[in-house]
């Protein structure tokens, strides 16, 4: 099976660092992440989970994606600046709408990318698919997740046919074209898209219905997922810090200069 | 109870679903791509695309809990790929729950116009939820949240446009033979 399109080739002969760390343990810390930074809502609680997912990230040692994800990000706070600029000239009702209340929803922005980046960059999809049947997921989503994830490289492919056959035919698939004749390429491209999808998907499934999958539940793995030591305390670590990040939450909560915000 | 959802959709169904969930996820990537980002022509295309593909599995797959297990899935691989949608995961899962219920309402899958009542609820109520959850993140700036409801206007209508195109496929499909049901 086809690893993830986000991870270069050469990652699985990475160790070390995040890589060696459980798929299960980085989808346990993104899910608590993410919702212990939409939960709290102080500067410094926030700060605090900010900057713990910072090192998180930081130690999947990919300097140039995260430097992407940043600019990303302080593109986006630059765009919602001006937006407030927008707002606050044309709206009068929000005039009292403040620029530094821009901070937190962006920490928090920003604590959620922390920890999804290296779920995405430092785990193979054979990875995810070996912790998706170890949780003991049902066939009727352990299957349609295989097809989905084995299918969107052969689509990707038949896009290129369709694109080719239409060329041969006079007409270049641009982004031009869907703007100016929307409804007469999507109809272009859809369509033979939409015969293949089905066709594909009864060939694909009589062949796994003659191939008895579905029989048998005692599936061998082509790889068995371990959990370490490692995993265990990396865990701990990040428990810790929403507990303080909590409590900070309780105790300091927003700053004096910061209440009242809108 | 399990072991009879084991036995709820036969392995050509998951398939269908595991097809059309892959199909939603490039043909809308591509869109998106092909109209450069915040593009509305784009933006309105990429929803009538998904709505499009929606309405016609569920007009293959006829059963209860169709529309469920295409966002559980969709879901699931967005988040094995980027980790995105982690934060659209609740609004989508209860879209479709609400959009199950009026298929169910409707009189069930097997009804003619079931499938489609029930995509309309799931787009109207995947972008209300989708807005509170904004909202929810945004709080302490709201404003942000009114200037992308625009987007999400021209996004709602690119979904009911689908609907009208999706029961016009599955007419062409069912006239080829395609969908039988």
């Amino acid at each position: 099976m086809r690893e993830s399109f986000a991870i270069d080739g050469s990652a699985e002969h990475i160790s070390g660092g995040l890589h060696s760390v459980d798929i299960r343990a980085k989808l346990i810390i993104t899910l608590a992440a993410s919702v212990s930074s939409v939960a709290i809502s102080g500067l410094y609680p926030q700060l605090m989970l900010f900057s713990f997912s910072f090192l998180y990230a930081a130690s999947m040692r990919k300097v140039k994606i995260l430097a992407i994800a940043y600019a990303f990000i302080f593109f986006i706070a630059a765009l919602a600046v001006i937006c407030m600029l927008v707002i606050n000239m044309f709206v009068p009702i929000m005039k009292s709408a403040s620029y530094t209340s821009l901070v937190i929803p962006f920490l928090r922005m920003a604590t959620m990318i922390n920890v999804i980046l290296p779920l995405a960059f430092t785990t193979r999809i054979q990875s995810v698919l070996t912790a998706l049947k170890s949780l003991r997921l049902a066939l009727y989503i352990y299957l349609p997740v295989a097809v989905m994830i084995r299918f969107i490289p052969t689509f990707i492919n038949d896009i290129k046919q369709v694109a080719e056959t239409a060329k041969i035919r006079g007409v270049k698939i641009t982004p031009a074209g869907f703007i100016t004749k929307p409804v007469f390429m999507t109809r272009l491209l859809f369509m033979p898209l939409l015969f293949r999808s089905l066709r594909t998907s009864e060939e694909l499934g009589i062949a796994a219905e003659l191939k008895g999958l579905g029989l048998n539940d005692d599936m061998t793995p082509y790889k068995s997922l371990e959990w370490k030591g490692t995993d265990t305390r990396i865990l701990i670590a990040a428990a810790l810090v929403i507990v303080c990040a909590s409590a900070a939450q309780i105790i300091i909560g927003t700053p004096e200069g910061m209440r009242g915000m809108p | 109870m399990l072991k009879k959802l084991k036995n709820h959709w036969t392995v050509q169904e998951l398939v269908v679903i595991g097809v059309f969930a892959a199909a939603a996820k490039v043909l809308t990537m591509f869109v998106a791509l092909a109209g450069g980002g915040m593009n509305p022509v784009t933006l309105l295309l990429k929803n009538v695309i998904f709505t499009t593909l929606f309405v016609v599995m569920l007009f293959k797959v006829r059963k209860t809990g169709t529309m469920l297990l295409f966002s559980a899935v969709t879901m699931l691989v967005s988040m094995m790929y980027m980790g995105a949608g982690v934060a659209s995961l609740p609004a989508m899962i209860a879209a479709a729950l609400l959009g199950e219920f009026f298929i169910f309402a409707a009189g069930g899958p097997g009804k003619p116009w079931a499938p489609v009542i029930g995509v309309a609820v799931y787009d109207l109520a995947f972008r209300v939820v989708s807005v509170f959850i904004s909202w929810l993140v945004m709080r302490e700036n709201p404003a942000l949240v009114f200037m992308v409801m625009p987007i999400i206007g021209i996004g709602y209508l690119g979904a009911l446009i689908g609907l009208f195109s999706g029961v016009k496929a599955v007419k062409e499909l069912r006239h080829a033979g395609i969908v039988r049901n």
